[in-house]
């Protein structure tokens, strides 16, 4: 039921905004009864969202004079969103929304499934990202790639001067596929 | 040499001396035998005098022979003086030949004593020299052990520092190189190789989930 909503929204971020936008509709349900549903979503909410909200209310068979109705409904799409995974990604840099856009439709499709983004920024990690998915944790960030590499550098000098380690057998290690261009 | 040579002359002198000596001694019993002779004839002479006292002419006489008896006391001994002078004399040179003879003798003889001396101490010599040879040859065995056991000890302190320095080196070489690759990675991409990167991560990230899946 939620799918569109979830692509639409795709960060944590505009998930929590669209749910506080749902409480804050509904309580205005209770307390203004002079105006429409989608007067009061527009009151909270862009008006993309209040389309697809009252699209689902449709799709539901939801009425939106019925304010109890309405309320039940976004219970349940409340708890359909919340139930989404989260993918929190750190980034070294502030994403612009045309690279959320395409960060989270290829994480849909990697992973197969709709999640949420949860971006962060720490500029620490340099570049790369740092995923966390499920309690996993993913460390593809440039500053951990940079100290595993001088780490088995380090590694491989304190051995024997001659002896190289296995990584260095041909030309090194095998190159990253996101090393920068 | 010349002090055995000067001893033996030493001891002729004193023989000569020695010689002169019991000469002068014999020559003074000589004299006191006539000075006895005097004082008996002046005894005698005063006991003529006290017998015959008023023999006033007789005392010239008298004090004439006593002046006699006296030159002739000194003439002899003067005599014994002048022989025993000859005596020595000759017995002088005698010493002095025998002198002569003894230094051929002593001399052949230090001669035979200094070849011998010097023979032995030749040998003492060529053998001190041989010991000191096998001996300087031990000693400079040892000291080239021991020098070459220390340098072995002190090549190997100085590998095992190398090693260390070369470590810790390798190590502040590493730390070096990573800051300056995190500044300077981080300072030169821009946005867009940051997308790709981040992109590439999810890439790699993807296999890894799907693995645990």
């Amino acid at each position: 039921m939620a799918q569109k909503l979830v692509t639409t929204l795709k960060t944590t971020r505009r998930l929590n905004n669209f749910l506080g936008s749902l409480d804050h509709a509904r309580a205005a349900m209770y307390t203004t009864t002079s105006k429409t549903l989608p007067e009061n979503l527009r009151e909270y909410m862009p008006e993309h969202l209040v389309d697809e909200v009252m699209a689902l209310c449709m799709q539901a068979g939801v009425l939106p004079e019925d304010p109890s109705a309405v309320a039940n409904f976004f219970n349940s799409l409340k708890s359909e969103l919340q139930r989404v995974g989260v993918l929190k990604v750190t980034l070294a840099f502030t994403p612009n929304r045309n690279f959320v856009t395409k960060l989270f439709n290829r994480a849909v499709t990697a992973l197969g499934r709709e999640v949420f983004l949860d971006i962060g920024v720490d500029k620490n990690i340099l570049g790369g990202a740092v995923f966390a998915l499920d309690g996993k944790h993913i460390d593809k960030s440039l500053v951990s790639l940079i100290d595993s590499v001088f780490a088995a550098g380090e590694e491989s000098s304190q051995k024997s001067p001659g002896q190289k380690s296995p990584g260095q057998e041909t030309s090194g290690r095998e190159p990253p596929s996101w090393e920068a261009p | 040499m010349e002090y055995f040579l000067n001893n033996q002359l030493n001891i002729t002198l004193i023989v000569v001396v020695l010689l002169f000596t019991f000469m002068v001694f014999v020559t003074s019993i000589l004299f006191y035998k006539t000075l006895s002779k005097l004082l008996t004839v002046l005894r005698k002479s005063e006991d003529k005098k006290s017998e015959i006292s008023m023999k006033g002419a007789q005392e010239a006489a008298i004090y004439t022979k006593v002046s006699e008896i006296f030159e002739e006391a000194r003439k002899q001994s003067m005599l014994i003086i002048r022989q025993s002078n000859e005596q020595a004399q000759k017995l002088l040179g005698e010493a002095t030949e025998i002198s002569s003879e003894s230094k051929a003798v002593l001399k052949s003889q230090l001669e035979k004593v200094a070849t011998s001396l010097e023979g032995r101490l030749q040998s003492q010599v060529t053998d001190f020299n041989q010991q000191l040879y096998e001996e300087t040859v031990e000693t400079q065995h040892e000291i080239d052990e021991k020098i070459k056991k220390k340098y072995d000890e002190v090549a190997q302190e100085l590998e095992e520092h190398k090693k260390k320095k070369m470590a810790e080196l390798d190590s502040g070489i590493f730390e070096i190189l990573a800051r300056v690759t995190k500044k300077v990675l981080g300072e030169s991409l821009n946005l867009e190789q940051h997308q790709t990167l981040v992109l590439n991560a999810l890439e790699e990230a993807k296999e890894e989930w799907h693995k645990s899946w």
